[in-house]
């Protein structure tokens, strides 16, 4: 239906004749009105496979397709295939930006059916690696904005910034990127007062620059052009299409998950929750600039009031069998909100695995958001949403060529042959 | 933008007729199983009684419960102003499980129930735009393998 041909006459040439003539002749063409522009799944606009079908009718678009499964990994089978605890170090691969919010939901809720409880220590280090996780994260889809827009420079001086984060977090997990820091009933390692003044240090050179960039997101011409009043979403169509996080908090909707169900140490650290009303990219930025000033001075408490005790556990003390029982634990991923849901079999495995992202709402229903305006605006509102594709697709199955499933076992018995 | 909604009344007192049993998934969190055919009552009943804004869908899970023959769909419901998640729980027969489609009501559930039939091929009737190949390989739809369903072979 998007495919309606336009008839006009025109000349066509057909070629120059021997005598050195151009001939032309009189023909109907026909030229359909809208096309079709595909928009990845390998795209300079985009970082990650996912393929958009945009239909535009000469500069607007009209319609927006979304096609998925160029990344599905299977892993909520993999869950159901491996011992609970390797189940751990599964979840954390789901998505690299944000390994340790999809570690902790996942320990919370193995927390939960198990009946663990892990010190309050331990409780305050994890929040730390999260919101450090959140801080790099945003400074993340900030840079690649800046890229979007063709800001070159800001991209790069935001990423070199960035790393003072990811420091922060080798000093404090062991890993730039991955963490593997959370273990039921704690985390794997914990901080000295070293470790805490290396990483206080490094927090308070991240500060100016978060600040400087927020600044420079809300004056600068050739951001604000750009953003102002391109993807404005209501709040009416946030909670219709079910879109989360700072996409919903950009529209004005008080949803997150660490004020709603305060686990952790949410509960014993102060912050606010950031929201602002416009609804456009621009909000949905400056959400993130914010809620990373935010949960620096989240990391600053933590380092200075951290309490004392057990964080680490010792692993051959905790239960072999994962008891009966369901557990739902949601998070506040640096994307919206993270929800496990686990099912207990009473053997070492579980029953079920159902991990909900927060971009598999943010951009598989917003394809409606994209209607009405320019083809150079789609990467611009599609970045705003922060688009994260290996967590959007997980689930089903990992195989070879003779069609079986490849275990964690043999790909470690892979890498020692 | 706040409406004169009564943020007040329990979930559980809007859907009580409906309710067929009440359970807790862990951590305190209150499921109510009701009849398949009453699921689009629930949400609409629910939607009406707090206000568009105030309400989304936040998950469905589909779990395969082979040995007593049935599908059970799970629908987490997160009501913003009580700062809460409420479970809709149906269970349908394993054998051609079909269920009524939300997506008039909540376009939100576009994602979800196409996820779910692909991958646990729970028909959700009147829903045109579920399809295989959301994320399931080719080589697999053509065989009608649902991947995560527990006697899935291929």
């Amino acid at each position: 239906m998007f495919q309606k041909m336009l008839r006009i006459k025109a000349f066509t040439h057909l070629g120059k004749m021997q005598s050195g003539e151009i001939h032309l002749t009189e023909t109907v063409l026909e030229i359909p009105i809208s096309l079709e522009v595909p928009v990845g799944p390998q795209h300079p606009a985009l970082h990650e496979p996912l393929m958009l079908k945009v239909y535009a009718d000469g500069e607007e678009v009209v319609k927006v397709e979304i096609n998925t499964g160029y990344n599905h990994r299977g892993i909520e089978k993999l869950f159901e295939m491996n011992n609970f605890y390797k189940g751990v170090f599964i979840s954390a691969r789901i998505c690299g930006i944000c390994n340790t919010v999809h570690a902790d939901t996942y320990v919370r809720g193995i927390e939960q059916l198990l009946g663990l409880e892990p010190s309050s220590r331990a409780r305050y280090l994890r929040v730390l690696a999260m919101e450090l996780e959140r801080i790099h994260s945003h400074m993340l889809v900030n840079a690649i904005m800046a890229e979007i827009l063709g800001y070159d420079t800001l991209f790069m001086l935001i990423m070199r910034d960035r790393e003072y984060v990811m420091k922060a977090k080798e000093i404090l997990t062991g890993g730039r990127v991955m963490a593997d820091y959370f273990m039921p009933g704690g985390v794997r390692r914990d901080v000295d007062d070293i470790k805490r003044n290396r990483i206080l240090d490094l927090l308070k050179k991240t500060r100016p620059r978060l600040e400087y960039y927020r600044k420079l997101f809300e004056t600068d011409p050739t951001i604000t052009n750009r953003l102002i009043d391109v993807g404005v979403l209501k709040p009416r169509d946030i909670t219709l299409h079910g879109l989360v996080g700072p996409v919903a908090r950009g529209s004005g909707i008080k949803t997150d998950a660490r004020v709603e169900d305060r686990y952790d140490a949410y509960g014993e650290i102060d912050f606010n929750m950031v929201v602002h009303v416009e609804g456009d990219s621009l909000a949905r930025m400056l959400v993130r600039w914010d809620e990373a000033l935010e949960s620096l001075k989240m990391c600053e408490y933590i380092l200075t009031h951290l309490p004392e005790g057990q964080a680490v556990v010792d692993e051959r003390k905790l239960p072999k069998v994962l008891p009966l029982g369901e557990a739902f634990t949601r998070c506040e991923a640096p994307r919206g909100e993270l929800t496990y849901y686990i099912i207990g079999s009473g053997r070492d495995r579980p029953y079920r695995v159902k991990v909900r992202t927060p971009s598999f709402h943010n951009i598989i229903n917003s394809g409606f958001s994209y209607l009405g305006y320019s083809i150079a605006d789609v990467p611009v509102i599609l970045v705003s949403y922060d688009p994260c594709i290996s967590c959007m697709e997980r689930a089903i199955l990992i195989k070879d060529g003779e069609k079986k499933y490849i275990r964690l076992r043999d790909i470690a018995n892979m890498k020692r042959g | 933008m706040s409406e004169a909604k009564n943020t007040d009344v329990e979930p559980s007192s809007i859907i009580r007729d409906i309710i067929v049993k009440e359970e807790f998934v862990k951590p305190n969190r209150r499921v109510f199983i009701i009849d398949r055919s009453k699921i689009r009552e629930a949400i609409s009943r629910l939607i009406k009684a707090y206000g568009e804004t105030s309400i989304y869908i936040s998950t469905i899970a589909g779990v395969d419960r082979i040995e007593q023959g049935l599908m059970e769909l799970n629908y987490f419901i997160s009501v913003l102003p009580r700062r809460e998640v409420i479970v809709l729980r149906v269970q349908i027969p394993r054998v051609q499980p079909v269920i009524d489609t939300l997506i008039d009501i909540i376009p939100g559930v576009f994602a979800g129930e196409s996820e779910t039939f692909d991958l646990l091929g729970i028909q959700f009737n009147g829903n045109s735009f579920i399809k295989r190949g959301f994320f399931v390989p080719e080589d697999v739809t053509n065989k009608g393998v649902y991947p995560l369903r527990k006697d899935a072979k291929w």
